[in-house]
């Protein structure tokens, strides 16, 4: 098994565009100080970092006939893949690139540039996909740095994988993600207390992903089930019972993680503020309204459910939504025994990113609505474009200091039995 | 501060006053200084790229035509892209943000920051 050393913490490191001012914040707010749980954050995970845990098919299906042609088309990649002209050309690690390509047609990274014309700098983090973040990086940015900004835990996601749901094949999705969960677990769990991840479940095959959370779910550092939410299959479905009854026997919160996609309906928009400002909260509330309106909370008393990286604004809208909408249509869903909106206040609820209204005290008004006080968690979202520092919470006037706690960090530590 | 030929147009000195960061800009003869602090999340606003602003024009079919300005230019605050123009500080999307401005005085050949 390879080490991983950590990098010699250094709290200023005078990187252009870096953390410093983060750092500063921390020192200036005391924020060490505190137990903040960042609960979305994200690493760079191309093939090659968790292929070894993938089944020999996935490695090795490939003809030599074909060797040559897709080399060719993939030269420039290649190359960087695996990291010299002059090398044999390895078909299992052109396989891998070929996959790498295949999953990025359902990524939007291909279809909109997230550093706006260069204007995002983030010059602490590799941002490539395909070279990815070696282990030592990693450790780096979410032990060390996050520490530097006040961050005690940080509970990882991948990135390319967010869209994984989408892919045609679901012997895909069973296989990257049982191996990514591996390579998290063998790789960084129970070595870094500070690190902690979800086990990433394959929602498309329910019975899969419950050998997943039987196999896994007891692991160190496996703090719950994560599903990506953008897919075709929706949580109120009869079909997912068996994710279900896996994660409430580990007892283990399932996450809906939200991403963007270049599939329809979002791929009829040209520009990338409509994209961006749609797709993540849209996700989430399919999967919500599904989860709600098919009486999910009361077939499966006491599994909790967390809605990760869509903001909070878009809550109180279809908690009055389906409330107005029940009340006409009761018989529709006669499994409910209360109004949707006392559903969504026992669901639980990332920060990020958090939305700056024109009209700030319109905050204090949608924090009230769902019991942000106990039900939303601190997400930094970090190196993604549109982070969010500790201080978005921290810095909130209409919060006690109780209330800042909880959020911060406290919320999570319950939820996800953080030590 | 500086001496008056260190200074390349739209490329930024920066100057420490106590815990204060400052950058200096100069642009077609004139000199703006900023805190390099973002209002937004208190990013370091002045260390990523000046950058055109980008403005549109309505057709006469309705259509639009888009295109960045060589007459005026933007500090992209390297976080989370917020655009600030040069030569006011104010943010390009929502004028009731910008940086905090510092004048520039030029005596001789030294460039001097008001704090």
């Amino acid at each position: 098994m390879a080490t991983t050393t950590l990098r010699q913490p250094t709290k200023y490191r005078n990187i252009p565009g870096g953390l410093d001012r983060a750092v500063e914040q921390a020192d200036a707010k005391r924020l060490r100080d505190l137990f903040i749980v960042d609960i979305d954050c994200h690493i760079y995970e191309p093939f090659s970092s968790f292929a070894k845990y993938l089944p020999e098919r996935w490695r090795k299906e490939y003809s030599d006939a074909k060797i040559l042609d897709e080399a060719e088309r993939y030269r420039e990649e290649y190359n960087i893949f695996n990291g010299s002209v002059a090398d044999t050309i390895d078909p299992a690690k052109l396989k891998l690139l070929k996959l790498f390509y295949e999953t990025k047609e359902f990524s939007p990274t291909r279809a909109y540039d997230f550093t706006l014309g260069g204007r995002i700098r983030r010059s602490e983090v590799r941002l490539n996909h395909l070279s990815g973040m070696r282990p030592e990086e990693i450790v780096d940015t979410f032990v060390n740095r996050m520490r530097d900004i006040g961050i005690k835990r940080s509970v990882i996601f991948p990135n390319i994988l967010l869209s994984v749901g989408n892919h045609p094949d679901h012997n895909y999705e069973v296989a990257v993600s049982n191996a990514f969960t591996d390579y998290m677990i063998d790789e960084f769990l129970g070595k870094y207390p500070e690190l902690l991840t979800c086990a990433l479940v394959p929602a498309n095959s329910p019975d899969k992903a419950a050998e997943l959370i039987d196999r896994v779910g007891s692991e160190k550092g496996i703090v719950g089930a994560m599903i990506t939410a953008h897919r075709s299959s929706l949580a109120g479905e009869d079909s997912w019972a068996p994710v279900y009854e896996a994660a409430r026997k580990k007892n283990l919160p399932i996450c809906f993680h939200a991403s963007e996609s270049n599939l329809p309906p979002f791929d009829r928009f040209g520009n990338i503020i409509p994209f961006h400002s749609l797709a993540f909260p849209i996700n989430l509330i399919f999967q919500l309204t599904s989860l709600v309106t098919t009486g999910m909370p009361e077939r499966y008393p006491g599994l909790k459910f967390v809605f990760i990286e869509g903001g909070v604004t878009w809550i109180p809208w279809i908690m009055n939504r389906l409330d107005t909408v029940y009340q006409m249509m009761r018989s529709e869903a006669p499994v409910l025994k209360k109004m949707p909106s006392e559903y969504i206040k026992e669901f639980y609820f990332s920060s990020q990113p958090l939305e700056r209204p024109l009209k700030r005290s319109s905050l204090e008004y949608v924090f009230n609505s769902f019991n942000a006080e106990t039900q939303l968690m601190y997400a930094s979202d970090y190196p993604h474009h549109d982070f969010d520092l500790p201080s978005v919470i921290y810095d909130l006037p209409f919060l006690s200091s109780e209330a800042k706690k909880n959020i911060l960090g406290e919320n999570a530590r319950k939820l996800f039995r953080i030590n | 501060m500086s001496s008056l030929d260190a200074f390349v147009d739209l490329k930024p000195i920066f100057v420490h006053v106590g815990s204060l960061k400052i950058a200096v800009y100069k642009f077609r003869g004139r000199f703006y200084a900023y805190l390099d602090r973002c209002p937004h999340q208190g990013g370091p606003s002045c260390e990523g790229i000046v950058i055109g602003h980008v403005e549109s024009e309505i057709l006469s079919d309705g259509s639009v035509k888009k295109f960045m300005s060589t007459e005026k230019y933007n500090i992209a605050c390297p976080w989370h892209g917020y655009e600030y123009d040069l030569t006011t500080g104010i943010s390009r999307a929502n004028p009731r943000e910008m940086l905090k401005s510092y004048e520039v005085v030029v005596e001789g050949s030294e460039v001097l920051v008001e704090v």
